[in-house]
Order: C-alpha cells, then sequence, then structure tokens
C-alpha cells in the first residue's frame, strides 16, 4: 500500500491507437504564427508612416503597448484552442458558445474583409516589393529602362495588372493543390527573413549621416541632383514638416494601428486542427510568445534604424515630393538599407527577398476566405454550388474561385479609388475579435462540460481563467477599437460612412444567416441544429 | 437547379451518422440521444469505439487519490472526488482502475498487464454501453447500427456480436435492409495501414477483396449505402497531417512551419466507390477531414470526429428513393 507521502506521478497508459501522434514541434509551430505576421511589412509601414505623420510618436513603446494589448488576445485564442483542439477556428468557438447566428455575424464580417483585404498585398507586391528591386537595381547599374520598370509599377495601373496576375496566380496553384505552394513558400521565406536580417545587419553600427550619403551618392544620377538630401529636406519644409515634435502619448498610441495591423494575426495555428497532444502547452504559449518575439524584433529594429538613420530624415522623406529624386512613390527603409550596403548584391538580397513580406499575407487570406465560405455552405448557409470540389484535384475550386474573383474587385477598389485606406477593415476584425473574447469569456458557463473536461479548467479565487481572460481581452481590443478610431491615418475619424460600413458589414452576416435559415426550413431543414446541443443525460 | 439544394418530397429516411466516439462517455450517450433529438428513423456508428487510454488512479490510503489527465497531476480527496475524476476520464474516453502504488508499478513494467486491463475496461464499456442504448430506444422505433473500425480489436467487439436485442444490432460485414424503401447498408470496419499498427488494418488489396466479398450480393446499388470506416483516398475527406512512421509515436512530417498534408484515405475504398457508385458513402477515420463530396453520383461524408471535448460530431442525412436530399454536418 502506497502512503500519502509517496512521490509517484502515474502516467497514463496509452494504447497504440489511430490518431495518437507525437506533437507538431514547438518550433514549428510558433514558425507558423511568425509567418503570418509578416514582420517585413511590420516594419515597412512603421518607417514609412511612424516618423513622418505620428509627430512625437515612440514607436519602441507604441511597440510594446501593442504587445501588452494583444496579449488577452493571444491568450483567448490559446485557450479556445486548448479547449476545443480540433474546432479549426473561431467559426466553431463562437457558434458553439454564442450560437450559430453570432458565430455566422463574426465569421462572416471577418471573411468580408478578407474579400477587401484581398486586394491590399496583392497591391503590396508592386508598391514595396517589385518596384524597390527595379529602380534600386536600375540606380545600381545605371539602366534608365529596369528605374523606369520599377516605377511603373507603382502606377495605378502597374499595381492592379501586377496584383491581379498574382491573384490569378494562387488561385489557380491551390485550386491543384496547396502542397506546391507550401513547398515553394517554404523556401521564399527564408529569402524574406535573410532580406530582413541582411536589412539590419547593413544599418547596425551606421550613423544618419551614413545613411544620408549614401543615398546622396546612389540618387543623384536619377535624381539629377546634386545633393538629393537637400532636396528631401527642403520639399518636406514646403509641403509643412516642421522637425521632429517632442514625444507625445497620443501619437505614440495612435501610431500601434501599424503595429496591430499585422501583430493580430498572431494566432494562426489555432486553425491547425490535429489530435496535438499536450494541446494545451503548446497552444497556449505558441500565440504569446510569437507576440513576444516579434514585438522584440520590432522593438531591436527601431533602436537600429534610428540610430543608423534618424527619424527626422525618415519623417523628411514622407513628407518630400519623391517625384522630385526621379522615384514615383517614397523611398521604403528596405531602399535606404541597399543605398547604405553599397553593394549591388547585397542590395539584390535586400530588395528580392523583401518581394515574398510583401504580399506575406494575400495566401492565408485567400485560403481562410475560401474556407471558410466552403464551412458556410457546408453548413447549409451558402448555396451549395461553394462547397463543390474539383473531382480531379479534390480542392474547393468554387469558393476559391469567389474568393479570387472578389480580392481582384477589391484590389480594383484599392488602387483606383479612395473608399478604402489600408487600416480601415482591421477595425471590423477588431469587431471579430471582442466577439470572440466574450465567447471566451463566458465558455465556462455555457458550455460547462467542455469547460469542465477540458485542460484550461483553470480557476482564481474561484473565477475561470478564461473569463478573465477573456474580460480583459474585450477590454484590451475596445481600447484598441477606440485607436483605429481616432487615427487621422486609419481611414475611420470624421469619415462616419466608414464607420457605418464597418458596423453595416459586421451586421450583414445575422441577414445571410436568417436568410438561409428562412430559405433551409422552407426545405424542412433546421439549421440551428448544426451547432445545437444533444442532452447527454 | 435550386439553390441551397432538392426539396425533400415523398417518402424519406433520415439517418444519423457518427464515426469515431473511441471511448467517450459522453460522445455516445449524445449519439444514442441524438435519436429522439434530431427525429431520425436511424443512427449509424461507423466504428472506432474503444478508447486509446487508461488512466491509473493511485490509491495512496487514508482516502487519498492521485491521478494524471491532460498532463495535470490531480490529487484527489475521497471517494467522492475519484468518481468525479472518472467521469471526467470518461467523458473524455479514456478507461480509469484505482490502483495500489504496487499495482501501479506492475502494471508500468509489464505490457501485457496494461493491455489485459485495457480490454477488460474497453470491453465492459461496450457492454454499458449495449445496455443504454436499448433502454433508451426501447419503443422508439429508431434501429441504432453499430460497426467497429480499425481501432476495435476483436475481443472488444465480443458483446455487440453476441447481442440479441431489438434496437442495437452489430453491421459489421453485413448487407442490412435499414427501412422498407429499399435502401441496404453495406458495413466495414477495416482501415488501409496505419502508422499505429492497429488492430484490424490490412493493405489496400486485402481491403478491396474484403469489400468485393460484401458487395457480392448487391444487385442494385442505386439504394445501397456504404459504411466503410476508411475514407475514399484523395477525396478531401481523408486530408491529414503526413506522419512519420519511424517515430514511436509517429512525428507530423512539417516544411517551414507548416504540416504537410496528404490523403490517408483508402485506394479500395475509392475504386469500390468509383465502381459500384453507390446512393450514399460513409466514412470516418480521418477526425480531422470533416466534409461532404461527390464521387460520381454518390455522396460521400465524414462528419470527423471531436470526442475528446465531448462533442458530438455527425451527419444527418435525408435519403429518398435513389436520391439524397440532405446532407447536414451537426456539431452537438
Amino acid at each position: 500500500m502506497a502512503t500519502p507521502d509517496d512521490k509517484t506521478q502515474p502516467q497514463v497508459f496509452v494504447r497504440k491507437a489511430s490518431g495518437l501522434i507525437r506533437t507538431a514541434g514547438t518550433w514549428d509551430i510558433l514558425a507558423y504564427n511568425i509567418n503570418f505576421t509578416s514582420i517585413g511589412l511590420l516594419l515597412l509601414f512603421l518607417f514609412l508612416f511612424g516618423p513622418a505623420f505620428y509627430p512625437g510618436a515612440s514607436l519602441p513603446w507604441a511597440a510594446v503597448i501593442c504587445v501588452i494589448c494583444l496579449i488577452p488576445l493571444a491568450l483567448v485564442y490559446g485557450y479556445l484552442a486548448s479547449a476545443m483542439p480540433r474546432s479549426g477556428g473561431d467559426y466553431v468557438y463562437v457558434s458553439r458558445v454564442l450560437g450559430p447566428a453570432i458565430g455566422m455575424m463574426s465569421n462572416w464580417n471577418m471573411t468580408m474583409w478578407w474579400f477587401f483585404y484581398g486586394g491590399v498585398p496583392s497591391a503590396f507586391l508592386a508598391r514595396y516589393g517589385i518596384a524597390p528591386l527595379f529602380r534600386t537595381m536600375g540606380i545600381y547599374t545605371g539602366n534608365e529602362t529596369l528605374t523606369d520598370i520599377g516605377n511603373w509599377f507603382t502606377t495605378k495601373i502597374g499595381t492592379f495588372v501586377l496584383g491581379a496576375c498574382l491573384i490569378v496566380l494562387l488561385i489557380v496553384i491551390f485550386s491543384i493543390g496547396t502542397k506546391t505552394y507550401f513547398k515553394l513558400q517554404n523556401i521564399l521565406i527564408l529569402f524574406a527573413v535573410a532580406s530582413t536580417v541582411v536589412t539590419v545587419a547593413v544599418f547596425i553600427g551606421k550613423v544618419p549621416a551614413d545613411t544620408i550619403s549614401a543615398f546622396n551618392e546612389h540618387l543623384r544620377e536619377v535624381s539629377g541632383k546634386a545633393i538629393p538630401s537637400a532636396y528631401v529636406a527642403a520639399s518636406a519644409k514646403e509641403a509643412g514638416y516642421t522637425g521632429l515634435a517632442p514625444t507625445s502619448l497620443f501619437w505614440t498610441l495612435m501610431v500601434m494601428t501599424w503595429i496591430y495591423l499585422n501583430l493580430s494575426f498572431m494566432s494562426s495555428s489555432a486553425y491547425i486542427g490535429s489530435e496535438v497532444k499536450n494541446a494545451r502547452k503548446l497552444q497556449l504559449w505558441s500565440m504569446p510568445a510569437t507576440l513576444f518575439i516579434v514585438g522584440f524584433g520590432v522593438l531591436i529594429s527601431t533602436w537600429v534604424i534610428d540610430a543608423a538613420v534618424g527619424y527626422d530624415f525618415l519623417a523628411q522623406l514622407g513628407w518630400a515630393d519623391p517625384t522630385g529624386l526621379g522615384l514615383e512613390s517614397t523611398p521604403v527603409f528596405t531602399e535606404l538599407a541597399s543605398y547604405v550596403a553599397n553593394n549591388i548584391w547585397i542590395a539584390f538580397i535586400i530588395l528580392f527577398g523583401f518581394i515574398f513580406w510583401s504580399y506575406a499575407w494575400l495566401p492565408g487570406q485567400l485560403l481562410n476566405g475560401s474556407r471558410n465560405i466552403f464551412a458556410y455552405s457546408l453548413d447549409g448557409l451558402l448555396p451549395k454550388w461553394f462547397k463543390q470540389v474539383s473531382p480531379r484535384f479534390s480542392t474547393p475550386v468554387n469558393s476559391l474561385l469567389t474568393m479570387g474573383i472578389a480580392s481582384i474587385v477589391a484590389l480594383g477598389i484599392y488602387v483606383f479609388t479612395d473608399l478604402f485606406s489600408t487600416l480601415v477593415g482591421i477595425f471590423g476584425f477588431i469587431l471579430s475579435f471582442i466577439v470572440i473574447s466574450i465567447a471566451a469569456a463566458v465558455l465556462p458557463y455555457r458550455l460547462k462540460d467542455v469547460f469542465e473536461t477540458s485542460a484550461v479548467n483553470q480557476r482564481i479565487a474561484g473565477v475561470p481563467v478564461i473569463t478573465i481572460i477573456g474580460i480583459l481581452s474585450v477590454i484590451a481590443q475596445g481600447f484598441m477599437a477606440w485607436v483605429f478610431l481616432r487615427d487621422p491615418s486609419a481611414g475611420l475619424n470624421g469619415n462616419p460612412e466608414m464607420v457605418w460600413f464597418n458596423v453595416i458589414v459586421f451586421l450583414s452576416g445575422l441577414v445571410v444567416y436568417y436568410v438561409a435559415k428562412f430559405v433551409q426550413r422552407s426545405r424542412g431543414v433546421d439549421v440551428d441544429l448544426s451547432f445545437k446541443q444533444v442532452p447527454e443525460e | 437547379m435550386p439553390l441551397f439544394g432538392k426539396k425533400t418530397k415523398g417518402k424519406t429516411t433520415k439517418l444519423f451518422f457518427v464515426t469515431d466516439v473511441h471511448g467517450s462517455q459522453s460522445t455516445f450517450r449524445k449519439f444514442v440521444n441524438a435519436g429522439k433529438f434530431y427525429e431520425v428513423d436511424v443512427l449509424v456508428l461507423g466504428g472506432d469505439i474503444a478508447g486509446k487510454m487508461v488512466v491509473p488512479i493511485l490509491d495512496l490510503g487514508g482516502g487519498a487519490y492521485r491521478a494524471t489527465i491532460q498532463s495535470i497531476t490531480h490529487e484527489l480527496d475521497g471517494a467522492d472526488e475519484v468518481a468525479e475524476f472518472e467521469k471526467r476520464a470518461a467523458k473524455l474516453g479514456s478507461y480509469t482502475a484505482v490502483v495500489t502504488s504496487d499495482e501501479y508499478k506492475e502494471l508500468a513494467a509489464d505490457a501485457s498487464r496494461v493491455d489485459d486491463l485495457y480490454h477488460r475496461l474497453a470491453t465492459e464499456r461496450m457492454r454499458q454501453w449495449i445496455e443504454f442504448a436499448e433502454e433508451r430506444l426501447a419503443g422508439t422505433g429508431i434501429r441504432c447500427y453499430i460497426t467497429g473500425g480499425n481501432d476495435d480489436s476483436p475481443d472488444i467487439l465480443e458483446p455487440l456480436i453476441a447481442h440479441d436485442g431489438t434496437s442495437v444490432i452489430d453491421c459489421e460485414d453485413k448487407t442490412i435492409v435499414i427501412d422498407d424503401d429499399g435502401h441496404v447498408m453495406l458495413s466495414l470496419g477495416l482501415s488501409n495501414p496505419t502508422p499505429w499498427d492497429t488492430p484490424r488494418e490490412v493493405p489496400d488489396d486485402e481491403l478491396a477483396r474484403h469489400i468485393e466479398g460484401i458487395v457480392a450480393g448487391v444487385d442494385d446499388f442505386s439504394r445501397a449505402i456504404f459504411n466503410f470506416h476508411a475514407p475514399p483516398q484523395d477525396s478531401t475527406l481523408d486530408t491529414a497531417a503526413k506522419l512519420d512512421w519511424t517515430t514511436d509515436p509517429p512525428k507530423v512530417v512539417t516544411s517551414g512551419g507548416t504540416p504537410v498534408m496528404y490523403g490517408a484515405g483508402s485506394a479500395a475504398v475509392r475504386a469500390a466507390i468509383e465502381k459500384y457508385q453507390p446512393l450514399l458513402s460513409l466514412h470516418g477515420h480521418i477526425h480531422e477531414s470533416r466534409g461532404q463530396t461527390n464521387i460520381g453520383r454518390t455522396v460521400a461524408v465524414n462528419p470527423g470526429s471531436e470526442y475528446g471535448e465531448g462533442v458530438l460530431r455527425g451527419a444527418i442525412v435525408t435519403i429518398a428513393g435513389d436520391t439524397v436530399d440532405n446532407v447536414q454536418l451537426t456539431s452537438g
């Protein structure tokens, strides 16, 4: 007989049975999440817009505060993924906890914004990927044709044509199967990471005088100006730039919008459905860890680039008219790094690799959006046409096609009109994040069984930890919603039509749900049954 | 063509299909209760009934117990807490056994003892489930067809095979008429090879021979239902992470942080569906590959499984004559 002092830690006896697998490597889960946050693009936006249009903003503090605001959301996803590891994402979480109508509303809202955002990263490919590469190679080689090609890609038509081609290419690849894409992407992401590492390495130890000198040297010919940096200073002053402002808490908070744009998508591993052993540990720490790693990377980069380029020069570049430099758009920080490198091969590594950051969101958006459309159809909420699968390739071709067409239309709207700013839809995503956080908060009370048998059945002073986290996340995301409403660059401040548009998109899922319910009821099908809890007793 | 599918006309049969409950008490009880809840005529359980693990509860003496579940060790005080813990473990699909420290050490040192214990507990749970289903379904007119899966060893299925009740019917390796509209269901619990070397898996060519044996007596496939545990290969009902078979347990193959996915289903099952074109084809086995697809005229379904969370994944299928009127995937 054992005694209470016995230290034996009994372990379960696991039988050899299908489905029991070794956990995906911890680094693999982390890499999966980091891929989707696209640190390269995050830095590009931060340095392109931060110093210029957020006077007195502290970029390091913005990164820290943004990470703090996102920790509860990361934990919400982590806890929900641990409680329901095989459900595959927020559509099911919310539908189960808050009911199918709210689940549809919240997830439909995200899908609609995946549609709109299909246009945004496809435009980035031309603007921030291809154009900087071509024009910098043109500058290095003295080949004006290359510079002209680079500049053409920043024009509206150039951006649209290239973006549309990318969308079509990805839809074709995904329709054949994702295997080829992932194989390719796994190689391309290495080029992207190399680009960022080399960029930071090039700047380390440099001071603004070095960068400005390299800038002058490389742009002298193409700009036709003896001292291009002097032109930049004069042009910025003429446009209204008055020099660096004292540190401002308000603008520090406002510039978080650009960080949140990327960092809020750190929860991708929640969508990896499989029977993962120790899901609790893995999912719980991988999402906050992604935040900390990317946040730390941003923090280091802001210090290195401030030391090497100086926020004053970055701000001047943001205000100056780039056409006076012989460029059609403001040179981005990777172009500055490629000038500082003073070596065409290093410049090529930086700018070629950055191409694969520039559109990094797009594949995930197309896949997530098409998966959602497919799932709605599977649940009888959209016509069955959307769930048809290619007999040859076993892929959901119709939902992919829908996503592709919607993305090209969105690209056209983004490029040719001023209706949508880059940040405007993130407010919409935040509304869904708040619903997901509410679902987490009430999970222990609405799905008692699931909570009590789950690995996250933890309480502090009798209150479920997931409830506390959910409430904190609602507060933090509510605060971020306020930031997006106030930031002049987010497209919502002073633009009530766009705020209403966000609200209408958010609520549109309810209309789709109730129309589908009505149609299905006329056929004798009750769509509510899809998520209704069957009694156990 | 109607946008959301055809409107049901005439005489119909409504069946509710569930698979891969893996010992989960909660999921099985929901499955049986789903008959009345969803107002169906027929319940079908498509295999992998047995659980996957035994949780030893260490009796420390003096009313103190200790047990580990989901990687967390719990100190239990008294019989009530032990009962509560056992209930929780059963919901997750685990079997429990209260053991002394010496018994635990003996079990830990001898795999054959663990195997005996597992089989005893799994067989007992099977027996309890059959009794529960008979009791709940008595007088409802709902029939409950159950087949084993690749994870269910023959001895665990013995209570089912030996059972002679009115509502619960063993359907494995049989051709059974499930309604008075001439719909026949052919069931097979075997699967193609897996990395786990499970009790009832066979090479695809042998699986093909088993299938040919079952279909031999059927002339008209327009009203036939295949209830084959293994899904057809490359059908979207069989998409799973690729595994490295050389490690124990097998390890997910990843590339650049992304799991490599592939079709893990059976080529023999796919060939049979393509050849015979049954009305409906019901599958499980790959828990994460929930979905519905068409292979020629055949509507093929895998409702997936979330037994580990006590969630009942299923499919309500309405059939009428030689057509499938509706498939509704559920998550209850």
